[in-house]
C-alpha cells in the first residue's frame, strides 16, 4: 500500500458507510419485516394497531395493559375518543410514529384476529403440500364433455381422432360415436348429425297442434317433460321414460298425431342419451399441469438457456467486425429497453391477431401445449440484448496476442473457439448465468401482462404471480410473504452454488 | 478540513433521503390536494370531466386521479397497509365497502346530505352495522347487450327465454356470426357470469339470495344447492357459442368484436356499451337479461348498485373535509346531470332522469320496472370467495382445467374458511 492509512479510512467512511446504512435501511430492515409478516396470518388489510375500537374494549385490552404512564399518554395522543359512537379512532400514522405505536401495542399483547402470530405454520404448509393443489405439478383428468350439457356441435379432427376414438375401449362405443358424427371437409371437423342434436329433436314438440290453445300446455310443463325424458335417457331407464311420455300425453289430452310426435321425440332423446353417456365416458384426457413450482423451474431453465445461447451467438456474430456492427448492436439491444408491459402488448397482438391470420392455427397463447414455450420465446427476445452486451465485453477482453499467436501456429477457427474463446469467456458466462437465473425465477410482469390469471388454467403461473394472487385475491398476505422468503432462499442457494462452481473454473489471461 | 466537508455532505445526502422517505403532503399554494382512486376502465374521460367541473367550482381543492383496473383490490390493499389510502375511493358495492368499513378505513357518511338524497333501496349496498360508509352511485345491470341490426337482418326474435337464445345462437352460427363476443381472459367477467346464473337458479328452489348468503355464512348450505347440472350446462353453452380463441380475448378484443359486427352479443355490464358505442357510433344495441329459464317471468336482470364512493378515514382532517365536500357536491342537481351526460351511467339519487342515455339504459330501467331485478349476490360473498374461488374457478372450468364438482368444492371450502375468520 502506497497510500497512508488515514486515506483508506477516509475512503471507507465516505463510500462504504453510507452504502451500508442505505443497505440496512432499504434491504435488511424490510427483509426482517418480511420475515415477521411471514410468521403471521395477515390478510393484507387488517392493521396491527386498530383504527377504530369501542371504548370499553379499548380501555380493557389496551390502556389497562400498559403500565408506563408515558406509553398511555402516547397512545391517547394518537387515538381520539369520538363521543358520537363511543369509540377510539386514529388517522394514519407513518414512519417512526407508527413503529413506536406498534412497539407499545406489543406490550399489551393485543393482536387482531387477522394479523396474529402463527409461527412457522405458513412454511409448514408450503413444504408439506397443504397449499393449493395448483402449487405443485400434478397430473389431472380433463373431462372434456359432461353428459348433462349439450353435445358439442363440432369436434376438431385432431381431438376426434386422437382423444375420442382412441379412448374407445369397445367396438360398440366406437360405432355409437362414429354414427353420430360426420366429417365435414370445409370445417376440417366432425359435425354432429342433426338427429342427435337435442335442439333439433325437441323442435317438433313446440309445433304440435295442442300448444296453441291447450291451457295445461305451457312452457314449464314442456320443460319438465323434456328434462324428465333426458334424465331417464341418461339413466337408461326405459320404464321412467315410458311413464313420462304417458303422463304428458294424458295430462295434455294429446291427439293421435301429436302423441306419436311426442313418442318419437322421446325415442330420439333416448338414443341421444346413449351417445352422451358414451362421449362423457370416453372423452377424458390426462393432462399434466406443471403447477407453480414446476412452471417456475421450467421457465427458468429454458429462458436462461435460450437467452444465454442467443446472446452468445449474437455477441460472436457482432464482434467479427462486419459493416454496421454498431448499429446492429443497438438494434438487438432495443427490446431490452422496452417495458415488459409494452413487450407483452406487442407479442399479444402478434399471437392473438397476426399469427392466426397467417398460419391458420387459431389458438396460440391460450393453447396449454404452446403457452409455456411462447412465454419463454418472448422472455428470450426481450432479455438477450442485455446479455449480448455482457458477452461482447467478455469477448473484447480476450487479448488479441493470444488469438494471433494461435493463428500463426495454424489453429483453425473451431480450434481457436474451443481452446481460447470458450475458457476465457467464462467470467462473462458466470455473470450472465447468475443474472439471468435470478431474473427468470423472479419473472412476473411479462407473464401477468400477457396472460393474467388464465395462467392457472394453462399451467403457466410463475412463483411471483402466485405470491401476488395469494396476497391480494386470496387475502393471505402472511402466506404470500412466507412463499416469498422461500423463493429468496431458493434463489440465494441456487445462484450461490452456480457462482461458487463457476468461479473455480475461471482463468485469467 | 476537506475530510469534514466530505463526511458532512455524505450525511446530509443520507438525511435528505430519509426525509423524502417520510413524505409530507404539504402544498405551499394553500390548496388541498386529494387523491381519487377509481377502477372503472370504461369511459374514463367522463369521470375526469366531472372531477374537472368540481375543481372549477372549488378552486381550493385539486384532485389527482389514479386508476388501476382489473386488480383494483391489490392496489387498494397495498395502499391501506402503507397507511396511504387515497382520500376518495371508488369502490365496489357491498362486501368491499363492508370489508374496509369493518377495519375502520372508511368515514361514516350516514349523516351527510348526499346520503339523504339516494333511493332507500340502494342503501343496503353501503351499510355496515347500521351506518352508511359510502355513497352509492351507479345502478348497473349485467346481461346481454345485443346488436339489434344483426338480429333484424336475420329475423331473430329478441331472446326472452333460454329456448329463444338457443335458437338465436343456431341462426347466428349458420350465418357465420359469432353469437357471443368473448371476455374469457378477464376472470371477473366469468365470475360475474357464474354468480349471475347461480343467483337466477336460486329462484326455482325458492331460496332468496339473502337467505343463501346467510346460510353459507352459517355453514348450513353448499354452493351446489342449485341445479348444478343446469348451471354448468349453461356455462358450457356460453363457451360453445363464443369465439374460438376466447381465452385470449380481453376487454379491448371483446369491444372490437362486438362493435365491428363480428359478434352479435356481449355478456357484460351495461358500462361496456359506452365504449362499444365509441368504437361504432352507429351501433344500435339493446339490453336484456340473460335468459336462464324458459319461463319469461323468471328471467330478471342482474342489476344492483355497482360502484360507490368512499372517503378514507386515514387522511388528514382537511383532506377528509374536502373529500366529503366532493361527495356532497355529487348530489347537487348540476352534478347529477353531469354524471349522466358525461360518465354515461345511471345514479342512485331520487328522481334520476336517464332518458338521455337512450337505448340499452332504457331497456335496463324498463325491465327492472316491469319484472324486478336479481340483486348482485356476489357482492355479498366474502371478498376472497368471489375474487378467487368464483372468478378463478369459473375461468378454469371454462378452460377445462377444473371439473365442475371441484369448482363447487373450492367455493364451499373457501367460504367456510372466510366465515370462520369472522
Amino acid at each position: 500500500m502506497v497510500e497512508p492509512k488515514s486515506k483508506t479510512a477516509f475512503y471507507f467512511t465516505i463510500f462504504i458507510i453510507p452504502c451500508v446504512v442505505l443497505y440496512i435501511l432499504f434491504f435488511i430492515a424490510p427483509f426482517i419485516k418480511g420475515i415477521n409478516i411471514s410468521l403471521t396470518n395477515w390478510d393484507g388489510l387488517t392493521p396491527k394497531t386498530p383504527i377504530i375500537m369501542e371504548k370499553a374494549q379499548f380501555e380493557s385490552l389496551v390502556l389497562e395493559k400498559l403500565t408506563k404512564k408515558s406509553d398511555r399518554d402516547y397512545v391517547l395522543k394518537i387515538y381520539s375518543l369520538d363521543p358520537e359512537d363511543n369509540s377510539y379512532k386514529r388517522i394514519a400514522v407513518k414512519g417512526l410514529e407508527r413503529r413506536k405505536l406498534e412497539r407499545i401495542f406489543r406490550k399489551t399483547k393485543y393482536e387482531p384476529a387477522q394479523n396474529k402470530f402463527v409461527g412457522l405454520e405458513n412454511y409448514k404448509k408450503v413444504f408439506t403440500g397443504k397449499v393449493d393443489p395448483d402449487f405443485y405439478p400434478r397430473i389431472y383428468s380433463q373431462q372434456k364433455y359432461t353428459a348433462t350439457s349439450d353435445l358439442p356441435s363440432a369436434i376438431t379432427r385432431k381431438e376426434f381422432e386422437k382423444e375420442v376414438l382412441k379412448n374407445c375401449r369397445t367396438a360398440e362405443e366406437r360405432s355409437i360415436i362414429k354414427n353420430a358424427y360426420t366429417f365435414d371437409n370445409e370445417q376440417n371437423a366432425y359435425v354432429l348429425n342433426p338427429e342427435y342434436d337435442s335442439f333439433e329433436i325437441t323442435t317438433p314438440l313446440y309445433d304440435i297442434a295442442e300448444s296453441e290453445h291447450n291451457s295445461t300446455f305451457d312452457e314449464s310443463s314442456l320443460d319438465s317433460f323434456i328434462s324428465g325424458v333426458e334424465t331417464a335417457s341418461l339413466a337408461r331407464n326405459k320404464d321412467a321414460l315410458a311413464e313420462e311420455v304417458e303422463s304428458f300425453i294424458s295430462e295434455n289430452k294429446l291427439s293421435g298425431e301429436s302423441a306419436s310426435t311426442v313418442k318419437s321425440t322421446a325415442g330420439s332423446l333416448y338414443t341421444a342419451g346413449e351417445l352422451r353417456n358414451t362421449l362423457e365416458k370416453v372423452w377424458v384426457v390426462k393432462r399434466m399441469n406443471m403447477g407453480v413450482t414446476g412452471f417456475t423451474i421450467f421457465f427458468a431453465i429454458f429462458s436462461v438457456i435460450g437467452i444465454n445461447l442467443l446472446a452468445f451467438a449474437l455477441a460472436l456474430a457482432l464482434d467479427t467486425g462486419i459493416h454496421g456492427q454498431k448499429v446492429l448492436r443497438s438494434i438487438f439491444f432495443l427490446p431490452n429497453v422496452l417495458s415488459m408491459v409494452i413487450v407483452a402488448l406487442i407479442w399479444s397482438l402478434l399471437f392473438v391477431q397476426l399469427l392466426p391470420a397467417v398460419s391458420g392455427v387459431k389458438e396460440w397463447i391460450s393453447d396449454p401445449h404452446k403457452t409455456p414455450w411462447l412465454l419463454v420465446l418472448v422472455s428470450v427476445w426481450q432479455g438477450c440484448g442485455y446479455y449480448m452486451i455482457v458477452y461482447l465485453a467478455g469477448l473484447q477482453n480476450i487479448p488479441t496476442e493470444i488469438v494471433e499467436a494461435a493463428k500463426i501456429d495454424g489453429a483453425s477457427a473451431v480450434q481457436r473457439f474451443h481452446y481460447i474463446t470458450m475458457p476465457m469467456i467464462l467470467p462473462a458466462v458466470t455473470i450472465s448465468l447468475f443474472l439471468s437465473i435470478a431474473n427468470a425465477l423472479k419473472s412476473f410482469d411479462l407473464i401477468y401482462a400477457m396472460i393474467g390469471p388464465t395462467g392457472y388454467a394453462t399451467g403457466t403461473v410463475p412463483f411471483v404471480m402466485d405470491i401476488y394472487f395469494d396476497a391480494f385475491a386470496k387475502k393471505q398476505a402472511g402466506m404470500a410473504t412466507a412463499k416469498a422468503m422461500v423463493l429468496f432462499v431458493a434463489i440465494f442457494v441456487l445462484t450461490g452454488i452456480q457462482l461458487f462452481t463457476m468461479k473455480r473454473k475461471e482463468i485469467e489471461a | 478540513m476537506k475530510k469534514i466537508i466530505a463526511v458532512a455532505s455524505a450525511l446530509a445526502v443520507l438525511s435528505c433521503g430519509t426525509v423524502f422517505a417520510q413524505n409530507a403532503k404539504k402544498d405551499d399554494s394553500g390548496k388541498v390536494k386529494l387523491e381519487m382512486y377509481y377502477y372503472k376502465q370504461e369511459n374514463q374521460e367522463g369521470l375526469k370531466n366531472i372531477v374537472k367541473a368540481f375543481e372549477a367550482e372549488n378552486p381550493d381543492i385539486s384532485i389527482d386521479m389514479l386508476i388501476i383496473p382489473n386488480d383494483a383490490d391489490a392496489a387498494m390493499s397495498a395502499r391501506a397497509a402503507q397507511g396511504a389510502l387515497p382520500a376518495i375511493m371508488q369502490m365496489q358495492s357491498y362486501s368491499r365497502v363492508k370489508e374496509y368499513a369493518e377495519k375502520g378505513y372508511l368515514v361514516d357518511l350516514s349523516k351527510e346530505q348526499a346520503l339523504s338524497k339516494v333511493v332507500p333501496s340502494s342503501l343496503p349496498a353501503v351499510t355496515y352495522n347500521g351506518k352508511q360508509y359510502a355513497l352509492p352511485m351507479d345502478f348497473a345491470g349485467i346481461g346481454i347487450i345485443y346488436n339489434k341490426d344483426i338480429f333484424k337482418k336475420y329475423h331473430i326474435k329478441t331472446p326472452a327465454t333460454y329456448r329463444d337464445l338457443e335458437k338465436a345462437c343456431k341462426t347466428l352460427k349458420s350465418n357465420n356470426i359469432v353469437p357471443f363476443a368473448a371476455l374469457l381472459k378477464e376472470n371477473w367477467s366469468v365470475g360475474h357470469f357464474i354468480t349471475m346464473i347461480h343467483t337466477a337458479l336460486l329462484q326455482e328452489k325458492n331460496i332468496s339470495p339473502d337467505k343463501f348468503v346467510a346460510d353459507m355464512n352459517a355453514g348450513k348450505t353448499s354452493y351446489g344447492v342449485v341445479d348444478t347440472a343446469k348451471l354448468f350446462k349453461i356455462m358450457d353453452f356460453y363457451r360453445a357459442n363464443m369465439n374460438d380463441n376466447a381465452a385470449e380475448m380481453g376487454g379491448g378484443e371483446q369491444q372490437q368484436s362486438f362493435a365491428k359486427g363480428e359478434s352479435a352479443m356481449m355478456v357484460n355490464g351495461l358500462w361496456a356499451y359506452v365504449d362499444a358505442k365509441k368504437l361504432n357510433p352507429k351501433l344500435n344495441a339493446g339490453f336484456i337479461p340473460f335468459p336462464v329459464y324458459n319461463d319469461e317471468k323468471l328471467n330478471k336482470l342482474y342489476a344492483d348498485v355497482d360502484s360507490t364512493f368512499g372517503v378514507s378515514s386515514q387522511s388528514t382532517k382537511e383532506e377528509q373535509a374536502a373529500s366529503i365536500k366532493f361527495i356532497n357536491w355529487l348530489s347537487t342537481p348540476k352534478a347529477q346531470k353531469l354524471w349522466v351526460s358525461e360518465y354515461k351511467l345511471t345514479n342512485s339519487f331520487k328522481g334520476g332522469d336517464f332518458t338521455s342515455l337512450g337505448g340499452p339504459f332504457d331497456d335496463l330501467m324498463k325491465s327492472v320496472g316491469a319484472k324486478g331485478s336479481l340483486p348482485w349476490a356476489f357482492s355479498q360473498y366474502p371478498s376472497e370467495v368471489f375474487e378467487d374461488a368464483c372468478k378463478n374457478g369459473a375461468q378454469q372450468y371454462m378452460m377445462k382445467a377444473r371439473s365442475a364438482s371441484d369448482v363447487i368444492k373450492t367455493i364451499d371450502a373457501q367460504w367456510q374458511a372466510a366465515a370462520a375468520k369472522k
